[in-house]
């Protein structure tokens, strides 16, 4: 059974988002083909259609047709960025952002901005602009995408150096391809209509070859039919109509250091594209120390990733099969990409498994890939040569001391057991420092150690010489003995260590875990949890909790209070507005000292994780993916407090709500009795007893009081229910004749019926209503007119059907209400200056706010010449 | 002559001796009761041939002495309540309670009420009659239906509903009564047919349809058919 992918419905509801912009790209296979000025074109008749439309920056490269267009649309200057001297002119985003357009102009997307501006991207720019609501037209040519890199490479032989992550283009709601023939480019190419810097003459004739444009003409076209396709697929989802969903594949890639990795990325993100399949980037942490060449690379790689849409998963683990198979289990993995790396011909011929041969008999169900990289840079070391290319030269140090003591306690013990013994002397001290140093410094020592042996004990003495052929067999198993220990015993170390590693993970996590399941309230949890991560991560951190109305708490921050300029104060603003990391190892603003974390529950951003690090060296990967498990907790432990609030709260409403309501039905009981009693009696007199008729009179009066009295207290009552929010109302057909007829009944006694002259459609019709709500409005609007009408003169109501609407009018022959107090006779307790006598003054106020629980509205108008009308608006019901 | 013992159930001493007086001039004979506890025992003593039961008593909840006097007597019961308690009401019309009244009520509103639903407790039914009142003539029998001696064409649910609004004349129907007399469910969802139907048979059998007489609409309980 297919089943929508609720993710899929999630990012269709997020890019329906009314609060997010809409990016709209006019993709191009090369430079040349007029996606400026499509742009510009498009752009103008939004603006004659209505729409504020800024330009936040255009390239049009001086050619006067483009020119042209950029006239009439309003143009934000660009802002001068001083670098090392040299004055560099950079979009305006914070002008943009102050000025509020509904649509600005960006053009080249793929642009790197100055360096020390807000982003180091141009498209970064553009995001942070749509999250802004702002709809933002941009240009992009398709060897700027990054998945595209590759064949670009392949195709035309340039490297590409600005590049966009593919999910730029999931973000677009809409993609125009503005297509040329490479036959019609090369025409405008010689007529110098396309713009090409001097200095790539060169390059770009090699660039603009057919062949190349065809090549590249098809890639566009294939990009921009994949992004209709996956707006199609979404959109089907949406509307519930049962289209293909996701495969159900799932891949995972193993990311190391090489730059292979990239290429392996790159090619799996594709991969997973076509079989729109989930993916996942795995890279298994071993005991090898990187260097920080290596280092860089992998957060580069893990980073590119993760911008192309991956999951990134962090393991530890000296096996690399196994994990990639317990990982693949765990996450359902369908197929598993590995680069091939160059296999090693002598560890065939030895019959030692390769990675390939192990992970192909472990993988079971799942489908393994070994991918070739061509062009690879052979350079690079694919593999971090431990004690090699990183000397740890205490190690050896300490080595070269072993080796020595070794040789002083050997000269002794020569003098009384011979050269035998003293060999096994040296043999123990290559385990010892197996155990204790690197396997280098193993191997080193065990080289010493042969060459001492022979030099200084074995006969003859002080010479690389034997005496026998028996010395040199016991030397040569000496040496190969000492190399296995030192190996064997450097090998069980480094796996203690990594468990020692994996352990600390789990501990810290475990650490954190319960302290914060310790923790009474939120504040204590956050405080707990800035205390762990200073264990993490040398330096200080805090919380800053963000308010309901998104204002971080600076003046109460949870954990160690950090210093911050108003600069500083500024960018947690900025992460609360847009949900992203700033600060350090960011996007954003990465040259600041401190980093800007979001903790997230529910779409808004709770709290910023602030951490001050106190040295300069870049966080490792561990504390890198522990610091995020970290901030996952902290988000799960908001979300959790968050929760139990809103439900606190509602408890606490309804509380109070009961009580109100209680309260209420004492107040009517109490008010009700004694008008009943007294109506009753009233009653009683008239009805069993004779009168003179001036007594009659009276008793007449008294029940008009009655009356009077009992409707006051009824909208006393109404409007205390209505303020406190204790009226609902209890929708239901109600007949329009039915609710004027209860209406005219209920004032009846006050005025004369004769006067009310009904205009109703025949035959009947609904609304959807509380029928109390609205005879109650009728009555008091009909009941207004009545009393403030001119005396004897005739009340029209007229029932008409407007636009699937009802509009009940009330009109009176009066004067009406001065132009300047009529918005003002539905505020509670308003009375117009030439009132009569009598009436609180809540008839009209009550009227509109029935009306407009039952989703309908009352307005009021003056009449030409004279009369004065209010119309009741309400929703037609929909007939079955 | 006594036209009959009505019982009082109201905590209010100043209502009862109210009611007391409206109801002893009208030719009843009183019995009151401050509690509901007390109003049972009453009720099993003095066997009244209608209970005015007050909805807010102190001991126990109006509905549920309902419940109670259902279980041994089909007494006549109408409910005295103030304005708002809908639900209370629709809930006791269809647990058995013959009528209700608002506060405040006139004294002559009370009367009416109660001579009708004591008429009805003494003469039920009305099948093999014929039906006339103010022009409106129903023969059950041969279902023929006239209105002021011109033949009225009624479907089938029309003819139900007349019969059943007739049979039941003077007392209101909850919307859940109509649909279990006339549809034989009791699918709410369906209320808003009965509206429909009930102003197409007003349409045929009132004198002036934007102006009803016979079919009355009791707001957010159901609709009462007034003997004209």
């Amino acid at each position: 059974m297919e089943r929508p992918d609720p993710d899929a419905i999630l990012a269709r509801v997020k890019a329906e988002d009314n609060h997010r912009g809409k990016l709209k790209i006019f993709f191009g296979m090369a430079p040349g083909v007029g996606k400026t000025y499509a742009m510009l074109q498009e752009a103008r008749q939004r603006q004659n259609e209505g729409f504020r439309v800024l330009v936040g920056v255009v390239c049009t490269h001086g050619r006067t047709e483009t020119q042209a267009l950029l006239e009439g649309l309003e143009l934000v200057p660009l802002k001068k960025v001083d670098y090392r001297g040299i004055a560099l002119e950079e979009m305006d985003i914070d002008e943009i952002l102050k000025r509020r357009p509904q649509l600005v102009l960006v053009d080249e997307l793929a642009h790197t901005n100055a360096p020390g501006s807000r982003h180091p991207k141009r498209y970064q720019d553009v995001l942070e602009l749509l999250s802004a609501d702002i709809d933002v037209f941009t240009t992009l040519n398709v060897q700027h995408v990054d998945s595209r890199r590759e064949d670009i490479l392949a195709v035309t032989r340039v490297v590409v150096g600005e590049t966009v992550p593919d999910t730029i283009l999931d973000e677009a709601s809409e993609i125009t391809l503005v297509d040329l023939s490479p036959q019609a480019l090369h025409q405008r190419l010689a007529e110098g209509k396309v713009y090409v810097p001097a200095q790539a003459q060169a390059a770009t004739t090699n660039f603009f070859k057919t062949e190349n444009l065809t090549a590249l003409r098809e890639m566009a076209l294939r990009l921009t039919t994949a992004h209709v396709n996956r707006n199609l697929r979404s959109l089907m989802l949406a509307k519930g109509l049962s289209g293909p969903t996701r495969s159900g594949e799932r891949i995972l890639v193993a990311v190391g250091i090489t730059p292979f990795s990239e290429s392996l990325i790159r090619m799996t993100r594709r991969w997973a594209g076509m079989l729109d399949a989930s993916w996942i980037a795995l890279h298994v942490e071993g005991s090898a120390s990187l260097s920080e060449e290596h280092k860089e690379r992998l957060m580069k790689n893990l980073s590119l990733a993760r911008q192309l849409g991956a999951e990134i998963i962090h393991q530890v683990g000296d096996d690399l099969a196994q994990v990639i198979i317990a990982v693949a289990h765990k996450e359902n993995v369908t197929q598993i990409i590995v680069g091939k790396s160059v296999e090693k011909n002598w560890q065939r011929f030895l019959g030692i498994p390769t990675l390939a041969d192990r992970l192909v008999s472990l993988s079971g169900q799942i489908d393994v890939h070994m991918v070739r990289i061509s062009s690879a840079d052979k350079s690079f070391p694919d593999k971090p040569k431990e004690s090699l290319s990183k000397l740890r030269p205490h190690e050896y140090g300490l080595s070269i001391l072993m080796f020595a003591i070794a040789t002083i306690v050997n000269l002794f013990l020569y003098q009384w057991a011979g050269y035998h013994h003293t060999g096994l002397m040296y043999l123990l001290t290559v385990v010892l420092s197996g155990v204790f140093l690197g396997r280098g410094a193993a191997f080193m020592l065990a080289a010493l150690s042969a060459l001492a042996w022979d030099f200084l004990f074995i006969p003859p003495q002080y010479t690389f010489g034997f005496k026998s052929s028996y010395d040199m067999g016991l030397l040569g198993m000496f040496f190969i003995t000492a190399l296995m220990m030192g190996f064997v015993t450097s090998k069980l170390r480094r796996q203690k260590e990594v468990e020692q590693k994996q352990r600390l993970r789990s501990e810290s996590l475990y650490e954190l875990t319960r302290a914060l399941a310790l923790s009474t309230d939120i504040s204590q949890a956050m405080r707990v949890a800035t205390q762990q991560i200073n264990l993490l991560v040398p330096g200080n951190s805090s919380v800053l909790m963000v308010d309901e109305n998104e204002h971080p708490l600076f003046e109460n921050p949870l954990g160690d209070s950090i210093e911050m300029n108003d600069n500083q104060k500024g960018l947690v603003q900025w992460v609360v507005a847009n949900k992203k990391a700033a600060g350090r190892f960011s996007d954003t603003l990465s040259q600041q000292p401190l980093m800007y974390l979001p903790l997230m529950s529910s779409g808004q951003v709770r709290a910023v994780l602030v951490i001050n690090l106190s040295d300069e060296k870049p966080l490792d990967l561990a504390q890198r993916t522990l610091l995020e498990s970290f901030t996952a907790l902290m988000t799960v432990m908001l979300e959790k407090d968050q929760l139990l609030k809103m439900s606190r709260e509602a408890k606490m409403k309804e509380d109070t709500q009961n009580l109100q309501s209680a309260l209420l039905d004492n107040l009517s009981h109490e008010l009700k009795t004694p008008l009943t009693i007294i109506s009753g009696y009233l009653d009683a007199l008239v009805l069993f007893h004779q009168w003179p008729k001036d007594a009659m009179e009276l008793l007449e009066e008294c029940r008009l009081a009655c009356l009077r009295l009992t409707s006051g207290v009824d909208a006393v009552l109404d409007l205390t229910k209505l303020d406190t929010g204790n009226l609902s109302p209890n929708f239901a057909w109600c007949e329009v004749k039915d609710i004027i007829n209860q209406a005219l009944k209920q004032v009846a006694p006050q005025g004369d019926e004769k006067r009310i002259h009904l205009d109703c459609p025949q035959g009947p019709l609904y609304v959807n209503a509380d029928f109390y709500m609205i005879t109650q409005s009728l009555k008091n609007i009909i009941h207004n007119a009545l009393v403030h009408g001119p005396e004897g003169e005739e009340i029209d109501i007229n029932v008409r059907i407007m636009d699937q609407k009802i509009r009940i009018s009330v009109i009176d022959q009066g004067e009406g209400i001065p132009k300047e107090t009529l918005a003002k006779i539905f505020d509670k307790f308003y009375r117009g200056a030439k009132t009569k006598k009598g009436g609180l003054g809540l008839g009209l106020s009550i009227a509109r706010r029935f009306v407009q629980l039952n989703e309908g509205d009352v307005e009021a108008e003056n009449l030409s010449p004279k009369g004065f009308m209010v119309t009741i608006t309400l929703p037609m019901a929909e007939k079955e | 002559m006594s036209k009959g013992i009505v019982l009082v159930i109201d905590d209010e001493p100043q209502i009862q001796k109210m009611l007391g007086v409206i109801l002893t001039h009208a030719g009843y004979e009183v019995v009151s009761a401050a509690s509901g506890e007390k109003g049972l025992a009453e009720l099993v003593y003095k066997k009244p041939q209608a209970v005015l039961l007050d909805m807010g008593l102190p001991d126990m909840e109006g509905f549920d002495v309902l419940v109670r006097i259902r279980e041994f007597s089909d007494v006549a019961v109408i409910m005295v309540s103030v304005r708002g308690q809908e639900e209370i009401k629709v809930k006791c019309l269809e647990s058995g309670a013959d009528d209700y009244i608002t506060k405040p009520f006139s004294a002559s509103e009370l009367t009416a009420r109660l001579a009708a639903v004591l008429r009805r407790k003494t003469t039920p039914g009305l099948i093999n009659e014929v039906f006339d009142n103010a022009g409106l003539h129903v023969e059950f029998n041969t279902r023929t239906v006239l209105l002021h001696s011109k033949a009225l064409k009624l479907t089938a649910i029309e003819y139900g509903l007349l019969t059943s609004l007739i049979k039941n004349a003077g007392r209101v129907l909850t919307m859940r009564q109509i649909l279990r007399e006339v549809w034989g469910t009791e699918n709410e969802e369906k209320a808003n047919s009965v509206r429909v139907y009930l102003n197409h048979l007003r349409q045929k059998i009132e004198d002036n349809p934007s102006s009803p007489k016979r079919i009355i609409n009791e707001p957010g309980i159901g609709y009462r058919f007034n003997l004209l």
